[in-house]
């Protein structure tokens, strides 16, 4: 998306710290359902993070299927299921949690180095000196569109099938018998 | 530079996601987290397909395909977790022996 300068930057910077006090939300907070809607908030942030990288397919599909459905579909589970137990059982630390807060923040710190060490730029100008350079006429949308139904379309079937089985599966999961 | 900060922000997600599966003792719980690592998966693609394939879009194709497995898998989870609810009476995790005779 085409915006001015610091427009942009006010953008990025306001949508990566409310991903990232959201996330630290979603796996911190001690109520559930707190952190159900505090993930209903990373996932409107992402769909917004999408539209500024030029992508308003996804963001219109993960706004309406993570925001509308998933999202829904866990705060549902969370009111279905919320007990007292989680209040009298208080989220000790234990030793295991400090071994994997270890780990992945080794893992997260490894894979910043990597991405801030590799010089992406080069690689761009070796992929676009392939392409070859020409106006494209279609929209994204268009361009998505003819991909899925041309290139992509035994997947998207396969997608369709797998939605169904699960649909099925779920009803005959939670019925009770 | 915007680049690099999406790359970034979707590692932290990642990891993030990786220490709430790991540690969270409430199934619910560990289900948002695995939202959380499918979407730091949809954001790497989005950014590569931005940077590096902005004419074919082939990786938003894929996300698209990561929602929807998602969504299936978000329909699949919640009636795992009702079904163990029912049974148990408690969905935390290291409480869950339902195999056992």
């Amino acid at each position: 998306m085409d915006l001015l300068g610091p427009i942009h930057d006010i953008l990025l910077v306001s949508l990566g710290s409310g991903i990232i006090l959201g996330s630290l939300g979603v796996v911190l907070l001690t109520n559930p359902i707190y952190s159900a809607f505090s993930s209903g908030l990373v996932l409107v942030r992402i769909s917004l993070f999408h539209i500024l990288s030029n992508s308003y397919f996804v963001a219109a599909a993960q706004l309406l299927i993570y925001v509308g459905a998933i999202n829904v579909l866990i705060i549902f589970a969370v009111m279905f299921m919320n007990g007292s137990e989680y209040y009298n059982n208080f989220h000790l630390w234990t030793v295991g949690d400090g071994i994997s807060s270890v780990v992945c923040t080794s893992i997260l710190f490894s894979l910043i180095a990597t991405i801030l060490d590799t010089s992406w730029y080069g690689i761009i100008w070796t992929t676009r000196s392939n392409q070859i350079i020409e106006q494209d006429l279609t929209s994204n949308v268009q361009q998505i569109g003819i991909h899925l139904s041309t290139d992509f379309f035994l997947p998207f079937e396969l997608i369709s099938i797998i939605l169904l089985v699960a649909l099925v599966g779920a009803i005959a999961m939670a019925r009770a018998e | 530079m915007m680049f690099e900060y999406a790359l970034v922000l979707s590692s932290y997600l990642f990891s993030m996601g990786i220490y709430g599966l790991i540690t969270s003792r409430n199934m619910v719980r560990a289900l948002m987290c695995l939202e959380l690592i499918l979407n730091a998966v949809n954001m790497n693609l989005v950014t590569f397909s931005d940077l590096f394939d902005s004419r074919q879009l082939k990786g938003d194709i894929f996300s698209i395909f990561v929602i929807a497995i998602a969504a299936a898998e978000a329909a699949i989870g919640p009636a795992i977790v009702s079904s163990i609810h029912r049974n148990r009476k408690s969905t935390r995790i290291n409480q869950s022996n339902l195999l056992k005779k």
